[in-house]
């Protein structure tokens, strides 16, 4: 019964939040109506729970976006699509993992209706396959629970509100191939996918929280790493535990932690969409975290960082930019000048202070990762009152509708 | 210990809900602080509508067309009726704006105009198109309800005062237009800030020429019997023009035309405009033409429709 209590609370806030009522009211129902379909559908076929069925099945979900995506019914995933294009479909790729997932590691014959609510609750359908880990906790006060999780919650408004939602202003420079503009776009764009993303996710993991239901950190400071395996465990945890069942651990039984590894990025590239760029990255990263685990193991200093940095750039550079020519172009790493420089300082003031204040976080989060406050690398060094005082003086001050506040993986 | 817990304390029980409270009263002043004098604008175009005898062309569009296009121009060039329709920030959304247009001019009205000249900044801004399609402004540019978000950030009237004291309750109040619908520069002081020179060009495809086709559509279904005239307008961007961009936008917009035409039978005419030269031809944005920057671009236009 509490699932679908939370379930339509989610509801309810999505469409007081949204501006197209109908629009919102399908993107509402019908994951719900999805799920429900598909609970009958694995239920029918799995009814003496014969492996083969379920693996079919739950490869069958994992996969479904890629081929929704192929067909174009929906969008690919680079990060920068403000509206979803169908939303018939909306959601689809978290509540299919999810959903893939619970088919493959919870041993159970059936899927039942409080996976259905789970799976599709509104809440949960931007922030990932989150909704698999929630835990009651509620014998704990409204009073404690509040104080520990609105910190969060306030933590998750600035990041997404304050620092994210003004840098979609400079997308503009996607357009650029030259070395400079794209490398820079590269980085302001990984800055706004994290911010925008774990300020959700933080909203979230605060809102549900206060309402007695612990969901898991789907981010954890990944830029507190030193290197490339670290940031992968800090970054949207939910779909790594995922891509960790449904990929991982099956081929890992089978071939090399080498092959794993690929299979893991390739499937997780494909998650995002059919095209091109994703498995050139999902390629590059394996790659990159292949020789990060050998690089540790040779004990090279600095290497691995190195490594962290290049890696996160150049990928976000490969992930985000779909149009394969325009790729290739900025992939030869033609030099024009600095005029990328110039036309960011030609944007507006608000873009430039969320571009400085993102950049000291996220310095924050990597220059003092060993301290006592960000090593646990749950935020705590934003959670303080005295931060939070600060958070919220700056964001009082800066708030505006200046920018798009999407979100940036829900939205195809 | 003890200190700090009761300054956390101070801040958590203070502090936090003072900063909330004097958001909330923030919001209500953005709210009730409109700035551009939409009301007044629009009400004297439905005015100028209902006193005019007979309307032979229309000038459709945004503020682009606003300060650099002029009805009386087109009128005394013609020797027929002109309205300058045009409205700022095009109504903030395409359907405000064709739902303005046809409420405000009856459709025996519409059926009598013979020809439509329609200029638009939309495909030519980065991202413009969607932005206008999840706009949730009214045509006055007011939201419907107190949003959690203000339009303008507490920080960006602390700089207005900080650059003049007397700036903080005044508003950036664009003067009512003449009786063609045209601006009126005699009441306004034209200034540009070098910070609103950003080239931008939207080079989707699709998403141009499906917004494109959409206006188009539209504008057949409002003004059955005219001759439309869909144009790209003057602009200034001085150093940081890319013309290969440019080039782009505009195969992509001449395409795209050329693609409805082809598909619904029709022929609309494309006409691109050249860009302003001096800089003296702007007035405070690189599509706001000054007073000589609208004869300029006004007698531009006549000559190529003529073409």
């Amino acid at each position: 019964m509490q699932f679908i209590y939370i379930w339509a609370i989610g509801a309810i806030t999505y469409l007081l939040f949204s501006s197209h009522s109908t629009k919102s009211l399908i993107e509402v129902i019908s994951p719900l109506v999805f799920c429900f379909f598909i609970m009958f559908f694995v239920n029918i076929y799995n009814k003496k729970n014969i492996k083969s069925i379920r693996y079919t099945a739950a490869y069958f979900l994992f996969f479904a976006v890629t081929l929704t995506s192929l067909f174009g019914f929906t969008e690919i995933l680079t990060g920068s699509h403000a509206e979803a294009t169908q939303p018939l479909l909306f959601g689809l790729s978290f509540y299919t993992a999810s959903l893939a997932y619970l088919v493959l590691s919870t041993y159970r014959s059936k899927l039942n209706a409080i996976d259905v609510f789970k799976t599709s609750n509104p809440f949960l359908l931007v922030t990932g396959p989150i909704s698999l880990f929630i835990t009651n906790f509620r014998y704990r006060s409204i009073g404690r629970r509040f104080n520990y999780f609105f910190p969060f919650f306030i933590v998750g408004v600035f990041y997404y509100q304050i620092v994210a939602a003004p840098l979609t202003l400079t997308f503009k420079l996607i357009e650029s191939t030259d070395v400079i503009s794209s490398l820079l776009f590269a980085s302001i764009f990984e800055l706004f996918v994290y911010t925008n993303f774990c300020g959700l996710s933080l909203i979230i993991y605060g809102v549900f929280g206060i309402l007695g239901l612990k969901i898991p950190l789907n981010f954890r400071q990944p830029f507190s790493s030193s290197n490339l395996i670290e940031f992968w465990r800090g970054w949207h945890t939910s779909l790594s535990t995922v891509l960790k069942t449904l990929f991982y651990s099956p081929l890992r039984a089978s071939f090399s932690s080498s092959v794993a590894i690929l299979g893991v990025y390739l499937a997780s590239a494909l998650w995002h969409g059919f095209a091109l760029n994703f498995i050139i990255w999902g390629i590059f990263h394996a790659a990159m975290f292949i020789i990060t685990i050998h690089v540790l193991k040779k004990r090279i200093p600095y290497l691995p960082l190195i490594i962290l940095m290049v890696a996160v750039v150049l990928g976000r550079l490969i992930f985000a930019d779909s149009q394969t020519d325009r790729l290739i172009e900025k992939l030869t790493f033609s030099y024009t000048g600095f005029g990328a420089i110039q036309t960011l300082l030609s944007m507006k003031t608000a873009s430039k202070i969320s571009l400085l204040l993102g950049f000291c976080l996220i310095s924050v989060e990597f220059f003092f990762r060993n301290s006592k406050n960000v090593c646990k690398r749950n935020y705590k060094h934003l959670r303080s009152p005295i931060t939070l005082f600060i958070l919220v003086a700056t964001g009082v001050t800066l708030a505006s509708d200046l920018g798009n506040n999407f979100a940036v993986y829900g939205q195809r | 210990m003890q200190y700090t817990g009761s300054v956390n304390r101070f801040l958590w029980n203070y502090c936090l809900p003072i900063l909330a409270l004097f958001y909330v009263l923030f919001l209500a002043f953005d709210y009730y602080h409109l700035e551009n004098n939409s009301d007044g604008i629009i009400n004297k175009k439905i005015k100028n509508i209902t006193e005019a005898k007979g309307i032979d062309g229309v000038i459709l569009g945004g503020s682009n067309a606003f300060f650099s296009l002029s009805a009386e121009l087109l009128t005394i060039d013609s020797e027929r009726k002109w309205l300058n329709l045009s409205l700022l920030s095009e109504g903030n959304s395409d359907k405000n704006y064709w739902l303005f247009i046809q409420s405000s001019l009856n459709e025996s009205q519409r059926s009598k105009v013979t020809d439509v000249v329609y200029s638009s900044v939309t495909p030519l801004r980065y991202e413009h198109i969607s932005d206008r399609k999840r706009s949730k402004l009214n045509l006055l540019g007011e939201k419907n309800f107190i949003g959690t978000l203000p339009t303008k950030s507490i920080g960006y009237y602390l700089k207005k005062i900080y650059i003049d004291r007397d700036l903080i309750l005044k508003k950036i109040s664009y003067p009512l237009p003449n009786n063609y619908g045209d601006f009126d520069f005699s009441s306004f002081e034209c200034q540009m800030e070098d910070s609103v020179i950003q080239f931008e060009r939207n080079l989707n495809e699709k998403d141009v020429s499906d917004w494109v086709n959409s206006q188009l559509s539209n504008l057949i279904i409002l003004f059955p019997k005219s001759n439309l005239y869909f144009v790209v307008p003057s602009e200034f961007y001085g150093d940081s023009l890319d013309n290969n961009k440019v080039n782009q936008s505009d195969k992509i917009l001449r395409d795209s035309v050329k693609y409805f035409n082809k598909i619904n039978n029709k022929k609309v005419f494309f006409i691109r405009q050249e860009s302003f030269s001096p800089s003296s031809l702007v007035c405070d944005s690189p599509f706001h033409a000054s007073s000589d920057g609208r004869i300029w671009r006004t007698h531009d236009l006549v000559g190529k429709m003529r073409n």
